[in-house]
């Protein structure tokens, strides 16, 4: 019930995972290898990209490598961490909520550590490589805060997407686009988006959080968008929970699956 | 006879599709963001570098991309979807049935692959009218170039084909789809033309059968040119080829080993 | 505190999405879905006292599951109110967990992949178990479901009745005081379901566990409960013991008969007898104890022929079922 017991959970899923990756070894290193690789060619077209243009709205390469072990390393610890959130959708449709429903800890928190992707270790590995090839060690700090700050935004917008599947009945294809949309928007330089699609990507599909404003922060800090990263991070975590919540009065736990056929 | 019995089974691929409208909606919102965000940035590129990069104006460079994105996505997760049945074996169900299973597998994802890249282009074209306006293309051109983005999706399938059945011995779909997609993305000219390259970059990458299935046939589409055109079919045609017979070998000795050990 | 279990006036409805037929009606329920309300659970009433043993029976999807997951906070009720000891499921889910287990049949909760015993250590963690207490029930609960060899294996190779006895033992780790057991016999041979009921009522003499048990089986309540509540269209037909039902529901006894020679008719000259079915030297008669005694029917058969097997049985509770759902009584011909 307390905050201490769900650390321990935390623990043993952890030790659940690592047990889970030492029985499928070699799956497991591909797995990696594979992400740390998918990665590094994504940042190869941003390298060919740079060595032609050079300049992108006041984006260069150096901003789009920060960019990319940011984005990398958030959706890598959210992957590791907090893996079952590609699942959420899922979860409902087919009424396998209960499992978490029937066990004394808090379901939305329980159900996102309880599943721990290894493609996701690979996003880490490419991430720390990165950011040690790119940032100074005095950027590090703001660096790491940073990356806590997107982590929670793409866990948050996570459950967000994955909440429609209580309002909308299978919603796995809609919350995969929405979340895929996302990876899109938030691996491109910020620069780019103007007027309406700005304030989109800092409300609606919140990309802009996820990696835009902290990499301009890094490379130019103001204390007024630090307090609005931070702000807007706070304000769509507890959107999440309250809107799964809310969900949560509505699921079904596939009582009508059979009715649906 | 046998065109008669594979044209059915593409139908049939295709009716299952339009069931799924929804599915339709999602891959529609999705290729929206995506040319969206090319459109950003190649808008920003354009205003601060020329009116034309490499032979490209931005209204080629839109069009380019609207169907690089067309063709690549078109598909869907078929090397997943191989290589699922493949590692389970259900691959030996389709040994007792009198068709072979590539050419099988061809039809059937054919049919809603076509499909998918008339929907993803209609809503790409209707994009790219609206930023950058139309471009022009001559009329004769148009059937060499739809049979050059035909070839295109065949050639997408055969890579797919032959790395899906090595799932059989990597055990992992997933991790061979996410390279070979990230291998397309940008050595294949998806993201963008290869004439942007590095000088011996772009003639490697030009060189390599990747450019066959994304680069090409786009280029062909916005810059026509008869000579290129004769060049590009026929080396569609051979990477076909290869790559057929490449998918044919790697399903062979996997279902001798299937078959071998019972299945 | 007398009653663990207090339900009132509970009701749940769910909404169905109606889907068009084609593309047309594809298109048409993504834009405008159009809904149709099912009623699942329909004003129901009922308590249960500690250590009570209740069978919910009822043909599939009458709402016997819908009916325990509310119960257990899973589902939100429409209306009604629900009180598990002392506890409101949907308010306190949490605190409530901490003292029910439940064993969802269709619904596995051990990792498929990894050995039973690292299943246990993860709910010990989950259940906030103190090392000393978790390792003293454990050891305890494998040698009562005997599961000492299999502790080490993946899940996935253990059979589906190994993979059942562990699934309850996860949840007993806790020593819950209700266990509320959805469908736990689902897909089981005899001897397994027999094994898993012997379970049951052992954990309900032992540790004066209240149980919930659902089931569409009709056998594995009989043969468990004390109490029978039976559950059609949502609502409550029955509620009361066991032996009660058989006493209102069945005044019929059934007398199988096995003739030394072959016999094609049988005339007993009786009002209240019914033959069932006829083989070749088979009969199988109803007798309605009400108006008839069993030991005059025999005797008169007995009479009439050279017998060479005679048993008595109960009719199975199915047709008692049957009976109350279709108000429908068996005929007093004359035969």
């Amino acid at each position: 019930m307390g905050f201490i017991s769900h650390i321990k959970l935390f623990k043993e899923y952890l030790k659940i995972a690592v047990a889970t990756a030492l029985e499928y070894r070699a799956n497991f290193v591909i797995q990696v290898l594979a992400m740390a690789f998918n990665d590094a060619f994504l940042l190869v077209f941003w390298f060919l990209f740079f060595d032609r243009f050079k300049l992108i709205n006041g984006w260069a390469l150096e901003e789009l490598m920060i960019l990319y072990a940011l984005l990398t390393l958030a959706y890598g610890i959210a992957g590791v961490f907090f893996g079952n959130r590609s699942q959420i959708p899922k979860l409902i449709a087919e009424g396998k909520l209960d499992f978490y429903l029937n066990l004394p800890k808090e379901e939305l928190f329980h159900i996102l550590i309880s599943k721990s992707s290894s493609f996701a270790v690979g996003d880490i590995v490419f991430g720390l490589l990165l950011g040690a090839y790119v940032l100074t060690l005095s950027q590090w700090p703001l660096f790491l805060l940073f990356v806590v700050i997107s982590t929670s935004f793409v866990v948050s917008f996570g459950v967000l997407v994955g909440s429609l599947g209580f309002y909308f009945g299978n919603a796995e294809e809609t919350a995969r686009t929405l979340w895929m949309g996302m990876i899109s928007l938030s691996s491109n330089p910020f620069s780019i988006f103007k007027g309406g699609a700005r304030i989109i990507l800092l409300t609606l599909i919140p990309a802009g959080f996820v990696t835009g404003i902290p990499v301009e922060l890094l490379k130019n800090f103001t204390w007024s968008w630090f307090g609005i990263l931070v702000g807007a991070a706070v304000i769509f975590l507890l959107l999440s929970i309250i809107i799964f919540r809310r969900g949560l009065r509505r699921y079904e736990s596939g009582s009508m699956m059979t009715a649906r056929i | 006879m046998e065109l008669a019995k594979y044209s059915a089974l593409a139908r049939i691929s295709i009716g299952n599709n339009l069931v799924y409208v929804k599915d339709f909606f999602m891959s529609s919102l999705f290729i929206g963001i995506i040319l969206f965000i090319f459109i950003q940035l190649w808008t920003v590129v354009y205003g601060t570098e020329a009116e034309v990069i490499e032979g490209f104006t931005l209204g080629m460079m839109i069009w380019y991309l609207v169907l690089t994105e067309s063709i690549v996505t078109s598909p869907g997760r078929l090397i997943e979807d191989i290589g699922a049945e493949v590692q389970s074996g259900t691959i030996a169900q389709h040994l007792l049935k009198p068709y072979h299973y590539l050419l099988f597998k061809y039809v059937t994802t054919m049919g809603s692959t076509v499909l998918r890249f008339v929907m993803t282009f209609i809503i790409g074209a209707l994009l790219a009218f609206f930023f950058v306006g139309g471009i022009k293309v001559t009329l004769w051109s148009v059937p060499i170039i739809i049979l050059s983005l035909f070839l295109a999706l065949t050639l997408h399938y055969a890579f797919m084909a032959a790395i899906g059945v090595m799932a059989f011995w990597l055990e992992d779909a997933e991790s061979l789809y996410l390279l070979y997609q990230k291998t397309i993305f940008v050595f294949g000219g998806m993201f963008m033309p290869l004439d942007i390259f590095p000088a011996w970059l772009e003639s490697v990458s030009k060189a390599l059968p990747f450019s066959y299935v994304a680069y090409y046939p786009a280029h062909l589409a916005v810059r026509f040119d008869v000579n290129e055109a004769i060049s590009v079919v026929g080396m569609q045609i051979v990477w076909i080829s290869v790559l057929s017979v490449i998918a044919w070998a790697l399903y062979r000795f996997c279902v001798k080993r299937i078959t071998i050990n019972g299945g | 505190m007398d009653h663990v279990i207090k339900v009132q006036n509970l009701s749940k409805r769910f909404k169905i999405k109606q889907k068009g037929k084609g593309v047309s009606g594809s298109i048409k329920s993504f834009f405008a879905p159009e809904y149709k309300l099912v009623t699942a659970v329909n004003n129901i009433s009922f308590s249960v006292k500690q250590g009570e043993i209740v069978g919910f029976i009822g043909p599939n999807g009458a709402g016997k599951s819908t009916a325990i997951k509310m119960m257990t906070g899973i589902l939100y009720p429409d209306q009604g109110s629900i009180s598990v000891l002392g506890y409101d499921p949907q308010q306190q889910r949490q605190e409530l967990a901490y003292h029910i287990g439940t064993v969802f049949g269709q619904k596995p909760q051990l990792w498929y992949h990894l050995p039973p015993i690292d299943s246990f250590n993860l709910f010990a963690a989950i259940y906030d178990l103190p090392k000393s207490e978790y390792e003293k029930r454990l050891n305890l609960l494998v040698r009562l479901f005997e599961v000492e060899d299999i502790l080490q294996q993946p899940v996935r190779k253990l059979s589906l009745g190994q993979r059942m006895r562990c699934e309850m033992m996860a949840s007993l780790l806790h020593k819950p005081k209700i266990i509320f057991l959805d469908e736990p016999t689902i897909g089981m041979d005899i001897l397994v379901r027999k094994k898993i009921r012997e379970l049951i009522k052992e954990l309900n003499e032992k540790e004066k566990t209240t149980i919930i048990l659902t089931s569409h089986d009709l056998e594995d309540v009989e043969q468990v409960c004390e109490r029978i509540v039976i559950i059609n269209n949502g609502k409550i037909i029955y509620d009361g013991p066991t032996v009660k039902l058989r006493e209102q529901y069945l005044h019929w006894k059934r007398i199988k008969i096995i003739f030394a020679k072959k016999t094609n008719e049988l005339k007993l000259g009786l009002r209240y007898c019914t033959v069932l079915n006829k083989g070749n030297d088979e009969f199988e008669i109803n007798v309605d104890t009400r108006h008839e005694r069993v030991q005059k029917v025999i005797e008169r058969i007995m009479s009439l022929q050279a017998v060479e097997d005679i048993t008595i049985i109960d009719p199975p509770i199915e047709e008692i079922i049957q009976e109350l759902f279709q108000k429908r009584h068996y005929g007093t011909r004359k035969i």
